[in-house]
């Protein structure tokens, strides 16, 4: 009988304890590689949500808060900027284009954008890719909206329908644009990205609805054609840039800054996701800290029960000895045995965390936007475990070594 | 199992305080002794550059001085800082040439974010050294790396603020006197 089978024969007279060992690897492995999951995931998705821009410009306030509010839908504007100024600075030599942004109201808890045409051929995220319509087309008239697609999945829309804008963010306002309501007119394909959260309508939309609509109090009359000559927004949230030569990017990013006639702030979207990062890394690096530490009390755990397990165990070590087992056979049985319990906690542990993937896939995505593919492993992760099974190896030799040392004391005669 | 309470503890304190000590390094960057900028653009083998520094890195003071001796050391300043080969050195076969490099000494009036608190000083005057290259290159994209040299010319520049925009991306990275090497990734 080899080592492997005996061990595994011996673990299953003691089935309780060790199942409870692995249920307890399996969890420090769930949380260990889960974080490393959310952690890469994340820093991937955002890193891909824009491409292609040199520069993001809103009001004064902070890069990063500027950066979350008009890419990742995160957070809200200080201030708005003027539309004076945003075409002044569209028309500046250097600048190839602009794709401007007004946000602050929503759908369901999905946020409404109004923006220019030029958004959906100018915008690029990923490797430089640029957006696609699933169906539909663009807006073309004052009421038409493009949603994401999964503003589509999750409301269940398709062109035509009819959809009502609330005034603010929530997903439940008491003041909603009724009396205007938008039609769906394109629905955009699947992209990973705050695109597929978000409804977008044209500028001229956005004032046409706010038309004799003022302080979230309705005022009805008739209204007259709302054509886009006369809605003409007065201010914008924030706008993207892309320059002709990216060599006049902090020159231009200068004359932003100092642009006299407003405050302005002009960003990088990769330098203020690279500071967004440095921000992160120490929560990033406190996660890892706290699944290490669980990952070290369930090692701390099987080397208690297989301790204590020791004791009761003496009459078996010491028939196996009489059969004619060496000491090396016992040491090679109690670290055959911990090896054997990780492993099992540790494929316990990959099977929870695909499955929860699997099942939290849906949610993450609708609420956090934040879409964790199921991969295989990558080698940070397989590292990950082999450190694991190398620790419980060397966890294992304290039992063994101790077993070891009973086994030439004992002999064959049981004290009680 | 008691002492593990500490750890989130502790972790939760540091992640409350970095993030605000790092909003505040940043916000002072328009003049903080010790620390300078350098911006780095590069497109269709073109290369600008524009160093800012405050005076005090470069020539140890910051005040309107006719004194010869100091004078002097502005000159120097200036001569060794336009000589983009001395300051940086190119990885990479490139070819570039500096068609203009430029090194001024600049006076900065600023009344509100003083760090230093100068009280006998009512309007405390701030001077910087800013430094501008322009280059061609027949192969921008062979440049694989930026080495900086500023830092044997300049040992008061303790950390240097590298933002680099090129075909590879937008990088921000900090260098020191013994991390001094750009390295562009495509």
């Amino acid at each position: 009988m080899n080592l492997r089978s005996l061990a595994s024969k011996s673990l299953k007279n003691r089935r309780s304890t060790a199942i409870l060992t692995i249920v307890s690897i399996a969890v420090s492995v769930v949380l260990l590689l889960g974080v490393e999951k959310v952690r890469v995931n994340a820093k991937s998705s955002f890193a891909n949500t824009i491409s292609g821009t040199d520069l993001i410009v809103g009001a004064r306030s902070g890069s990063i808060q500027l950066l979350l509010y008009s890419v990742f839908r995160i957070g809200s504007a200080t201030n708005n900027i003027t539309w004076e100024s945003y075409q002044d600075i569209a028309q500046q030599k250097g600048v190839k284009w602009t794709i401007p942004i007004s946000l602050g109201d929503s759908h369901r808890g999905f946020r409404v954008m109004g923006t220019s045409r030029d958004y959906f051929s100018v915008y690029q995220y990923g490797e430089k890719r640029r957006l696609k319509f699933s169906s539909g087309t663009q807006f073309e008239a004052v009421f038409d909206a493009v949603i994401g697609s999964e503003v589509a999945n999750a409301l269940n829309y398709a062109i035509g329908d009819q959809v009502i804008i609330s005034h603010g963010t929530g997903s439940t306002s008491f003041a909603q644009h009724k009396d205007k309501p938008f039609v769906i007119s394109g629905v955009l394909e699947h992209t990973g990205t705050p695109v597929d959260r978000t409804i977008h309508v044209s500028l001229a939309g956005i004032e046409a609805m706010h038309v004799n609509w003022q302080g979230a109090v309705k005022k009805r009359k008739a209204s007259k054609a709302l054509t886009e000559a006369n809605l003409q927004p007065e201010s914008i949230t924030a706008f993207l840039v892309g320059l002709d030569s990216k060599v006049v990017s902090f020159k231009m990013q200068r004359y932003i800054n100092e642009y006299s006639s407003e405050p302005l702030l002009a960003i990088f979207p990769g330098i203020a996701l690279h500071e967004l990062w440095s921000l992160m890394s120490v929560a990033e690096k406190a996660l890892l800290i706290i699944s290490l530490f669980v990952v070290l009390a369930s090692l701390t755990g099987m080397l208690a029960v297989s301790l204590a397990g020791l004791n009761e165990r003496r009459r078996e070590v010491a028939i196996l000895r009489s059969v004619g087992a060496s000491h090396w056979h016992i040491m090679g049985l109690l670290i055959t045995e911990t090896v054997l319990l990780t492993i099992s906690g540790i494929l316990l542990g990959l099977i929870l965390l695909y499955s929860g993937i699997w099942l939290a896939q849906p949610i993450i995505e609708k609420n956090y936007g934040l879409f964790i593919p199921i991969t295989a492993p990558n080698i940070r992760e397989l590292g990950m475990v082999c450190m694991l099974l190398a620790a419980s190896f060397i966890v294992g030799l304290v039992p063994a070594y101790r077993a070891y040392r009973n086994s030439l004391a004992d002999g064959m005669s049981i004290r009680s | 199992m008691k002492s593990f309470k500490s750890i989130p503890v502790t972790v939760a304190s540091l992640m409350l305080t970095l993030p605000f000590y790092h909003a505040i390094a940043s916000e002072l960057d328009a003049h903080e002794h010790g620390s300078a900028s350098l911006d780095i653009a590069i497109d269709t083998n073109t290369i600008e550059m524009r160093f800012e520094s405050p005076a005090v890195n470069i020539v140890g003071f910051e005040y309107a001085t006719d004194d010869d001796q100091q004078l002097l050391l502005i000159q120097l300043a200036k001569n060794n800082l336009s000589n983009f080969d001395a300051v940086f050195q190119l990885v990479g076969d490139a070819s570039c040439q500096t068609v203009e490099s430029s090194a001024n000494w600049v006076t900065k009036h600023e009344e509100d974010d003083h760090e230093e608190g100068h009280e006998e000083a009512p309007a405390s005057e701030h001077a910087e050294f800013i430094a501008e290259y322009q280059l061609t290159c027949k192969h921008v994209d062979y440049l694989t790396a930026i080495d900086v040299n500023l830092f044997e010319f300049f040992p008061d520049i303790s950390d240097l603020d590298v933002q680099v925009i090129y075909s590879g991306g937008q990088i921000k990275q900090e260098l020191d006197a013994s991390n001094t090497l750009i390295r562009l990734a495509k």
